[in-house]
């Protein structure tokens, strides 16, 4: 059973305002769908051996190099973000976070 | 010049006429945003119809005028899904997180099509961040189903399935992420295809859940889905999951000798009636053809939608961190940062979004992760492994599409019911192999039904040749 309190602690972690009214109603969601996936019986062996087998979509991590000119978009993706200065986005002071 | 009739239009014949220099893009282009203008306020196909179509539209006559030979796409009107990043476009996910972002690049599959000479007539509806299976969860109103208004045309790629089966484009692109290029191609009538992972460039379109993601066109034949395919895939340096796509130089085999295998006890539940007995007749008429059909074992099969229902909400989780309020989306005002991203995130997310954050950010939690997460690829990887052994047996799997026709706004009420209409597309996924959904007759009120075909990693030459045969049938 997946109470209250876990769904809102989940909302924290997710940093994820979630209104009042829908929370039971999450809760309720959640029950069935983990009681669905709850099928999933897999044996503890086949746990150990298939992180062996490679498949298509094994991470693939990019060349660290340079994709494009430096700079070239910085104006438009600054222009979309909320508030800038300079080529900063501002953002409310990191630390603070810590308070609440 | 030649009257353009929309209806029987392909781009296969739109080339042919192009060819003899006996119609003009221009008023191709024009004729479909007349359609679009008369249509899109009852169907809500398209979020936006780009002002500089008419443009694109004029530079391509200006080429052939000039005696150029056109080009492999030339001037063919695609409608996009609105999570493929089109240059100074906007492009929500019909989400009203991004509701005002513009794109600061195009994504590869938009360069490659415009090289190819496509047109981008305007951007599709969609499911929010292509979450849903009807086109409901669109934070811009529902899109409808083109020939029955009641109904929905699946999702989450149901802007361009409407678009392309109402005749507001010649053909169009959807991501697949469990089904949303091949279910609503099944519920339109249309052919739609989910090709193998890392077989076309994920770069620009906004991910939902990156190891399932693959792009795909929607197309009334299956020669268009195959001319769009040949244009969009290949190895991208911006996608490290794209490949140098492997040349099979295999031949295809003869009717006679094709063995089709089909899941035991797969269209035993849950399925309609005439979703079976249209299945069960195609399969006849692959017999009468000369094609041998054989029961086949995946008993994994049906864990498969179990097994998305874990790593996708996981992979959204992650992938939607991103959308805080800082950097793309407005922002909503707070005393605190934290507070500005719960506030943005609470207000910008629509409610099957939350549901999914809420739901990743649980299996990945701290002591659920091996009763979940892990347990979840396990499957992937038993399912792939599955997989492999019957391709060995057989050339492709078939089944049908969805379990039912398109079904009525608002008939799905829980989570759980809407999800099983991934039921039969979602293994592709899982074990990313190509499948396609092919027109397979309709209901006994004229909704359309699907065929879907799943074929060995890297043959969507296999599914072009079944389906060009299939549709003979």
């Amino acid at each position: 059973m997946i109470s209250r309190e876990e769904v809102i602690n989940l909302a924290v972690l997710a940093r994820l305002n979630l209104p009042v009214s829908e929370v039971d109603k999450l809760c309720h969601d959640l029950e069935a769908i983990l009681g669905y996936v709850a099928r999933l019986k897999v044996e503890t062996t086949a746990l150990v051996t298939v992180s062996q087998v490679r498949t298509l979509a094994d991470n693939t991590l990019r060349v660290d190099n340079t994709p494009h000119e430096t700079g070239v978009y910085t104006g438009c993706l600054l222009a979309m973000s909320p508030k800038q200065c300079d080529d900063y986005f501002v953002v409310k002071p990191i630390f603070s976070n810590d308070a609440t | 010049m030649t009257p353009l009739d929309l209806r029987s239009l392909t781009i296969a014949s739109w080339r042919e006429q192009l060819s003899s220099r006996t119609v003009r893009v221009s008023d191709l282009v024009r004729a479909y945003k007349k359609k679009i203008a008369r249509c899109n306020s009852k169907l809500n196909a398209y979020l936006e119809v780009f002002d500089n179509a008419l443009e694109a539209a004029e530079a391509s006559d200006k080429l052939i005028m000039d005696g150029k030979e056109p080009r492999s796409l030339e001037g063919v009107p695609l409608a996009i899904k609105d999570n493929i990043l089109i240059e100074g476009q906007i492009c929500s996910a019909a989400s009203k997180i991004l509701a005002s972002y513009k794109a600061a690049y195009s994504a590869t599959v938009i360069n490659r099509l415009r090289q190819a000479g496509a047109i981008m007539l305007g951007r599709t509806n969609m499911d929010e961040f292509a979450m849903g299976s009807s086109t409901e969860n669109s934070a811009f109103s529902p899109t409808r189903h083109p020939t029955n208004s009641t109904r929905v045309p699946g999702g989450s790629s149901g802007g361009t399935a409407t678009a392309v089966a109402a005749d507001l484009c010649l053909a169009g692109l959807g991501s697949d992420t469990a089904g949303s290029v091949r279910q609503p191609a099944s519920f339109c009538g249309l052919v739609g295809l989910k090709p193998t992972y890392g077989a076309v460039s994920r770069s620009g379109l906004i991910a939902m859940a990156s190891s399932l993601d693959q792009i795909g066109p929607l197309t009334k034949t299956v020669a268009d889905a195959e001319a769009i395919f040949s244009v969009i895939h290949g190895r991208d340096l911006l996608d490290a999951t794209t490949i140098d796509y492997p040349k099979s130089g295999m031949i295809l085999p003869k009717i006679k000798e094709i063995r089709l295998g089909v899941p035991e006890g797969l269209i035993d539940d849950g399925v309609s009636e005439v979703v079976r007995h249209n299945f069960t007749t195609t399969l006849d008429r692959w017999r009468d053809a000369g094609a041998k059909v054989i029961p086949i074992v995946l008993p994994r099969l049906a864990d498969a939608l179990a097994a998305y229902y874990i790593i996708s909400p996981a992979e959204v989780s992650s992938n939607l961190a991103r959308f805080d309020g800082m950097r793309y989306a407005d922002r909503v005002a707070g005393a605190t940062l934290r507070e500005e991203y719960e506030k943005t995130r609470g207000k910008g997310f629509g409610q099957e979004v939350r549901r999914r954050i809420i739901l990743g950010t649980y299996v990945l939690s701290s002591g659920y992760y091996d009763a979940y997460y892990r347990r979840a690829v396990a499957t992937r990887d038993l399912l792939t492994a599955d997989f492999a052994t019957v391709f060995s047996q057989v050339d492709a799997v078939v089944t049908p599409t969805a379990p039912t026709t398109a079904f009525a706004l608002g008939e799905k009420v829980t989570p759980l019911q809407m999800y099983l209409a991934d039921i039969f597309t979602v293994p592709a996924n899982i074990a990313g192999l190509p499948a396609i959904s092919l027109p397979n007759g309709v209901d006994e009120v004229g909704l359309p039904c699907g065929f879907q075909l799943i074929a060995p990693p890297f043959r969507e030459d296999l599914l072009f040749y079944l389906g060009k045969q299939h549709a003979n049938f």
